[in-house]
């Protein structure tokens, strides 16, 4: 039985794990699942102002769908897809050791547990991206034939999480530090992608240097947010080129993630 | 054959640190850390065959409970192969994954799903469940305000119901009041009944004697003995009294050296005391129902006349057990002079498990003037032996019989 199949049929515990992670996380707070729609609203509410205009960044913004010109929808776009990246890495980065006690207990796939923070936070992604298409409909951006290549793009993005989970997850079973190093590794990665600030500012930064905004776009999480936002921003299809190359990097990496994990796996339960 | 081990060894890698960290990583140069391993278990093999009762003995630390984490899959060994047919499941992980925050309901699915049980399953064994906890009044209550019996029970009664192939308890029976207990061991023995395979981890040896086919006694990780259970816990229990006695003999010499007092006039000594077995060996742990002789050595510096000698035997709590003396016996001794011993013979030790402490004394004729009077200066200890009483201290060998006419 491959890792995969042993994942598979260990599909329930993945669920119930998920459900216990969201119910908990919500449990007794006055507004429960509103926060999910809370958030991203405090967020773009926040950076439009700090960054949009005290930094000025608004200021002749590029256009996108329709003419449509809206920091504050390229904004939400980009912070979402980030955090659903961010929350699942530094949630998911200490998941195993603060499950010793299961671990150290019962037999299962571990990376089950990585996955369920992962999935978890997949679940939050999804409420609140119910946002930005209220926010994106009203604003007159018009992405809905898109739909169909969103859900790849989650897919692709959802495959990297899941294999730097994997790996961060086990790295922190052996270097306790590892937890402190992701938090930090977040912090200089945001700046690294297309989020606050357009590509086209990389471009145009690079001038006659094309290998900068090439190299730029090697950052797998600068390329998904840009498919982002080529689909709530600009309401046209990302590239078949880059949702290929995504498609397959996600899925090579993910199953070289796993297959690291599951040569280590035995260790776990001894090590946490 | 359910379950086939062949070598199995277990090495842990011990860390000297509280945990690894990249700062030390760093200092090393990224070199592994220098690590010592430690073996938990080496090339151990068994085979249990289906619907048998398999006990596992041995001291803690003997690599026990490494043994059943290997069956239940959550260690893989570092050596050797395993092969385990159905599912195992068992009394180790009471309450796994419970988590505080969600209900009693809310934590029996989940802890189900850990097991690996189907919501559908589940669904037809809730009420058992509910029912087998007394618990019903609390099922939608967060399990943190529970109190930590109810929270044991809760996971004992889903680890109970989920009818694994194969049943694994890790010397949790004594879990919860008598009541729960009683149906623990009614549950134990309908798996029993149902020609289930059951492997037990417990330090109730008589109860894994009655429980168990079939046992095997580890020790520092080896297997030092497999087979019928009870030759394999008669084989470990002689082991361990082995090893008890020179426990006992170095208990009894600080014992010695601390306590008691010491009275008289000196004229004659008591030098000293020893307590043997019935084929003369000198020893300090006894079992009940075997023979005893105290043996009381004296000098006397000049001839005393008529000299009585007395013993004491006491509880180590100080209930005073029994007194006797050679002047009561009817044991009249002309006169003593120099070195000598006495004996005090005892053939059924009627004292049931216990320590006990030992006075000597060496009165004059009249029991009025002290020679030499060691109170409670000796020490020996008692096991529990054929005899099977255990209420009380002492047994007075009394008989019970029916008259089955009426």
């Amino acid at each position: 039985m491959t890792y995969l199949q042993e994942l598979y049929s260990h599909r329930e515990l993945l669920f119930n794990l998920v459900k216990r992670e969201l119910k908990v996380k919500y449990k007794r707070s006055v507004f429960g699942f509103l926060w999910s729609f809370l958030n991203p609203l405090i967020l773009v509410v926040v950076y439009s102002v700090a960054v949009g205009k005290i930094m000025g960044m608004d200021k002749g913004f590029v256009a996108g769908y329709g003419g449509v010109k809206s920091f504050a929808a390229y904004l939400l776009t980009g912070l979402l897809a980030w955090n659903y990246f961010a929350n699942s890495l530094v949630m998911s980065v200490g998941s195993l050791v603060d499950s010793g006690n299961l671990v150290r207990k019962i037999y299962f796939p571990r990376a089950i547990i990585p996955f369920a923070t992962v999935f978890a936070n997949l679940v939050n992604f999804g409420f609140e991206l119910v946002v930005l298409f209220t926010f994106l409909t009203v604003i007159g951006i018009y992405f809905y034939i898109q739909i169909p290549f969103l859900i790849l793009v989650i897919l692709i993005e959802t495959l990297f999480i899941l294999g730097l989970s994997a790996l961060f997850s086990l790295a922190n079973v052996y270097f306790r530090d590892m937890k402190h190093l992701t938090a930090v590794f977040i912090l200089i990665w945001f700046w690294t992608c297309p989020i606050i600030y357009p590509f086209i500012r990389v471009v145009s930064f690079a001038g006659s240097k094309t290998w900068i905004p090439t190299v730029y776009q090697l950052n797998p999480m600068a390329s998904i947010i840009m498919m982002y936002q080529k689909i709530f921003y600009f309401g046209q299809a990302p590239s078949f080129k880059m949702l290929g190359a995504g498609l397959v990097a996600g899925i090579v990496f993910f199953l070289g993630a796993l297959a690291i994990f599951k040569s280590k796996e035995e260790n776990i339960s001894s090590e946490v | 054959m359910v379950v086939k081990a062949e070598g199995i060894s277990k090495y842990f890698r011990l860390h000297t640190d509280k945990s690894d960290s990249l700062k030390l990583a760093f200092l090393r140069g990224l070199r592994r850390s220098p690590s010592k391993t430690f073996c938990a278990l080496k090339d151990v093999s068994f085979q249990v065959k289906q619907g048998t009762t398999l006990g596992i003995v041995g001291e803690n630390g003997s690599g026990k409970s490494t043994l059943l984490k290997i069956l239940t899959k959550v260690y893989t060994p570092t050596e050797g192969s395993i092969s385990v047919e159905g599912k195992v499941s068992g009394l180790l992980e009471l309450g796994a994954g419970f988590h505080p925050e969600l209900t009693g309901r809310e934590n029996i699915y989940l802890n189900g799903s850990i097991l690996g049980l189907k919501k559908k399953d589940m669904d037809e064994i809730f009420e058992e469940i509910v029912d087998f906890s007394e618990l019903r009044d609390f099922i939608d209550t967060p399990v943190k305000h529970y109190s930590s019996g109810m929270f044991i029970r809760l996971g004992f009664a889903v680890a109970i119901n989920v009818n694994p192939d194969i049943f694994v308890i890790d010397e949790v029976l004594a879990v919860g009041d008598e009541h729960f207990q009683r149906k623990c061991n009614e549950k134990i023995l309908q798996f029993k009944r149902q020609n289930k395979t059951i492997i037990i981890v417990s330090h109730a040896l008589e109860e894994l004697r009655t429980l168990c086919d079939e046992a095997i006694w580890l020790e520092h990780g080896k297997s030092m003995k497999a087979g019928a259970a009870g030759e394999v816990i008669d084989a470990y229990l002689d082991a361990v009294n082995v090893d008890e006695n020179a426990a006992v003999e170095e208990r009894a010499e600080n014992q010695e050296k601390k306590f008691g007092n010491r009275w008289g006039s000196y004229e004659a000594e008591i030098t000293k005391v020893e307590f043997l077995a019935g084929d003369g060996n000198k020893k300090r742990l006894f079992k009940n129902g075997e023979p005893l002789i105290a043996r009381i050595h004296y000098k006397a510096h000049q001839k005393i006349e008529k000299p009585v000698f007395g013993l004491a035997i006491h509880r180590s709590d100080g209930v005073h057990v029994t007194g006797p003396n050679t002047r009561q016996f009817g044991l009249s001794i002309p006169s003593i002079e120099g070195e000598g011993f006495i004996d005090y013979r005892i053939d059924n030790l009627g004292l049931l498990k216990g320590s006990y402490l030992f006075s000597a004394a060496l009165y004059d004729n009249s029991c009025t003037h002290a020679y030499d009077h060691q109170d409670e200066k000796y020490f020996f200890e008692v096991a529990s032996g054929k005899n099977n009483e255990t209420y009380g201290f002492v047994s007075l060998n009394g008989n019970w019989s029916m008259n089955d006419k009426h």
